[in-house]
């Protein structure tokens, strides 16, 4: 859970001189969404959609001309507070691209990639830092729980969506309202998008009856939370590997109902897929939930049954 | 006589004190020499098997620790906590002489310490257990040479006080 403003603890892990910058200027937070560091650029933070460069005296303005740039030193001194002094702490991360902060802010970072054998090892000269500021929609699933539970049976879900159609969001929402109705999950977190831990704690409110298995790959996270934690339902974002589709006949065989996402604009992209044409057919989620991006907000489309029927 | 005896019995008993203080300063820092790498060692295995990030082992270690390195490990994890010092390094520097102040370590001590503190927090892993394995080494040889060292030593520490003071005695007498 949030315990300070999302300002506060993204101030926190500046370098000093940017911190006293920003912690001079007033910003609705609830409106801030980005942060934006690069060497030699200017600071750019992003409010509802609108950017904006920080100047000195820590105002905020239009004109590049007044933008504060950033220096290197700067940067590197903000990913030793990131990492807490220690990025080898956080390989996976890195390897990843990004770490997560206090209250579920996540800073995506570039710089240059160090590969082995075709497999990313490490990132070095980081010098781009994109701070993205969580903000959780409770009860965005008000409108698609009726469809998904009925009296008390869940029902296999996917939700499809093109990136950026809150298909996430819409997931954490699902995650939490079941939790709290009484259901088991487990939620399989690859990339610290649903629950967005933090040493290990949930900053997002994931439900009472919630376990998280944090940065696993899917597959295997998904057979050990059935083993191990005997969750009702599983919640895994993002699935698209020949592996997780194994891993996902293997939770359903167990009995335990899915909840899960998938990258596509639409129903009938997913058919176009090999991977997904099978699992279609063979009529193993029982209902899609269809998002699009309407104004740059996640809404739902349409919701379709096993058989691919549209039913909302 | 009476004030003659009282203050000889009282030079003897203090050159002896002196004596016995030396070499009691010397078992204590091989003592605590020993508490340290212990600890260590606990580190190493955090961060080895944990991946604990540095504030996190050392929170750890001053958790677990009891004895004079406590305030060491408490105030080097909330000086990285406070995210105001540019390196490890820099940190472990703002926290060390007043640590420890009231250990027997000496400078070499400190020095090998100052050393260690400077490998820590830089890139992988692997540079954080050769950084954590050096100084054990470094400080496994120092202990080895102090305790081939300590017995011949205490013991001439406590003879030369008890004999500085018979000395004293018959000069003053």
């Amino acid at each position: 859970m949030q315990a300070s403003g999302p300002m506060d603890t993204v101030a926190r892990i500046l370098s000093v001189k940017l911190r006293g910058m920003l912690r001079g200027c007033e910003v609705d937070e609830k409106k801030l969404q980005e942060l934006r560091l690069r060497v030699g650029a200017p600071v750019i933070l992003v409010i509802a959609g609108v950017e904006w460069y920080l100047t000195e005296k820590g105002k905020l303005t239009t004109q590049l001309s007044e933008a504060y740039r950033v220096d290197k030193n700067e940067v590197k001194e903000t990913m030793e507070y990131i990492s807490n002094y220690s990025l080898y702490a956080f390989e996976e991360e890195v390897r990843q691209g990004f770490l997560t902060l206090s209250g579920g802010h996540r800073v995506g970072l570039g710089g240059r990639v160090l590969s082995e054998n075709g497999h990313i090892r490490g990132m070095k000269y980081i010098s781009f830092l994109n701070i993205r500021f969580a903000h959780q929609i409770k009860g965005c699933a008000d409108s698609v729980l009726p469809y998904i539970m009925q009296e008390k049976k869940i029902m296999h879900t996917l939700i499809v969506s093109p990136p950026g159609g809150g298909k996430t969001t819409l997931l954490r929402d699902l995650v939490r309202q079941l939790s709290n109705r009484g259901y088991t999950i487990g939620v399989v977190d690859e990339r610290a998008e649903i629950a967005a831990c933090y040493l290990g704690v949930p900053q997002n409110d994931v439900g009472i009856r919630t376990d998280v298995l944090d940065c696993c790959p899917k597959a295997e996270g998904m057979q050990m939370l059935i083993r191990s934690m005997a969750p009702q339902i599983l919640a895994v974002d993002e699935i698209g590997q020949e592996a997780d589709v194994q891993a996902v006949h293997y939770a359903i065989g167990c009995g335990c109902k899915l909840i899960a996402t998938v990258h596509a604009a639409s129903y009938e992209e997913l058919e176009a897929k090999p991977l997904w044409r099978e699992l279609l057919q063979a009529q193993i989620f029982e209902r899609y939930i269809l998002l699009e991006k309407r104004n740059g907000i996640g809404k739902v489309r349409e919701i379709r049954d096993s058989k691919g029927i549209v039913i909302c | 006589m009476l004030i003659k005896m009282l203050g000889s019995v009282a030079v003897l008993v203090s050159c002896s004190g002196i004596g016995l203080w030396y070499g009691n300063t010397l078992t204590m820092r091989i003592q605590q020499l020993k508490e340290l790498r212990a600890e260590v060692l606990l580190i190493r295995g955090d961060i080895r098997y944990r991946r604990s990030s540095l504030p996190e082992a050392f929170a750890e270690a001053a958790i677990r620790s009891k004895g004079m390195f406590q305030p060491l490990f408490r105030g080097i994890s909330e000086a990285l906590a406070a995210c105001v010092w540019e390196s490890f390094e820099e940190a472990y520097r703002s926290v060390a002489e007043t640590a420890l102040r009231e250990t027997d370590l000496k400078r070499q001590d400190e020095q090998l310490l100052a050393q260690f503190a400077k490998m820590l927090g830089q890139m992988d892993a692997d540079m954080q257990l050769n950084a954590l394995d050096w100084y054990l080494e470094q400080s496994e040889q120092v202990l080895q040479g102090l305790t081939a060292e300590a017995e011949g030593k205490v013991r001439l520490g406590r003879s030369l006080g008890i004999l500085s003071g018979i000395f004293l005695l018959v000069v003053l007498l």
